[in-house]
């Protein structure tokens, strides 16, 4: 029998919110024991249809 | 040999014709006849073959070449293209055909290689046949802004193994189906190729290569084979610091407990 132990943080972002460390986004975020909940925080949904219209503006540039 | 009479006028005719024959204004004797006979069939060679090589050589190579090339370029099934060495073809024009290759096995350098093609093309599936010796290094900006084009399915027969850079690689909106050779990330610090490319169904990556924060956040059909192959091309991070997977909310949430926890234990941080 072989047992394993995974640590996952999970986080989930309130109605409404996205989670972004800056560079990444979404609504769940799941972690490993080695990353840190502080580097994410919330941002609202506005913000992040903004920031996506933004990386939108730039596809194809270079 | 005995001695004979003729017209005098009969003799000169000979003369006068081998004289018309060969332009010359020499005069004959008639023990010198048989000589002149002797020029005019040598200027009649030169002259036969000098034309007969001129009318030969804009007729027939002229002709042969239009005809060939025009049936050539009816029949040949894809449309090659084939380069020694290949710096970039922004701005190409893929008119034509469905179907093209290209042959660059000596490209080492794929930066901007084919950024940019403009629109109105007809081209829907894109076969790249490159350098399989690890050479290539470079793959930014490859096919970055191939956009708003009929390319659905991109055939990469390259090794990649010793690229440094995939920085928006295949931002191809259209894309559905990038085959070939797995795509082998090993070497790269920047595995962010496919941000863009919101079509994407299928796609292989060799096991274990992928090394830096990747995204397929804009691709919400991604097959389960693609999932799967996503998952297994995670390098393992352990002792290092975790890098970031990111998929779109729709795969994201058909992924199993076990698909998590693999990414977890390799210590990949997983968003969706």
């Amino acid at each position: 029998m072989t047992k394993n132990t995974v640590t996952q943080i999970i986080l989930t972002a309130d109605e409404g919110f996205y989670l972004t460390n800056g560079e990444t986004y979404g609504k769940t975020i799941i972690l490993p024991e080695s990353a840190s909940a502080d580097d994410w925080w919330e941002i609202t949904e506005a913000e992040y249809q903004q920031k996506q219209k933004e990386l939108a503006e730039t596809y194809g540039e270079h | 040999m005995a001695k004979k009479a003729y017209e005098e006028s009969n003799i000169a005719n000979i003369a006068v014709a081998v004289r018309e024959k060969t332009g010359s204004n020499q005069t004959y004797k008639t023990s010198e006849m048989p000589s002149g006979v002797n020029e005019v069939y040598e200027k009649g060679c030169v002259d036969g073959y000098n034309d007969g090589y001129t009318k030969g050589d804009s007729e027939g190579y002229d002709k042969g070449y239009d005809t060939g090339y025009e049936e050539g370029f009816n029949s040949a099934p894809p449309d090659y293209l084939q380069f020694s060495e290949a710096a970039k073809f922004s701005n190409l024009n893929l008119f034509g055909k469905s179907v093209l290759v290209l042959d660059i096995p000596l490209v080492s350098n794929y930066y901007q290689i084919l950024s940019q093609v403009t629109t109105n093309t007809t081209v829907e599936h894109l076969t790249i046949n490159g350098a399989k010796d690890g050479r290539i290094s470079q793959l930014s900006y490859a096919f970055n802004g191939i956009q708003d084009t009929t390319l659905k399915r991109f055939t990469v027969n390259c090794d990649f193994s010793n690229v440094g850079n995939f920085d928006n690689a295949f931002n191809i909106r259209g894309l559905e189906i990038i085959d070939g050779i797995p795509i082998d990330m090993s070497s790269s610090t920047n595995c962010n190729a496919f941000a863009a490319t919101m079509s994407l169904r299928e796609v292989r990556f060799a096991p274990l290569s992928i090394k830096a924060r990747i995204s397929f956040g804009q691709a919400p059909n991604l097959s389960n084979g693609t999932i799967q192959s996503i998952i297994d091309g995670l390098a393992d991070l352990t002792g290092e610091t975790a890098q970031t997977l990111t998929l779109h909310k729709e795969v994201g949430a058909k992924l199993t407990d076990e698909q998590k926890a693999v990414i977890t234990v390799k210590n990949w941080i997983l968003a969706y």
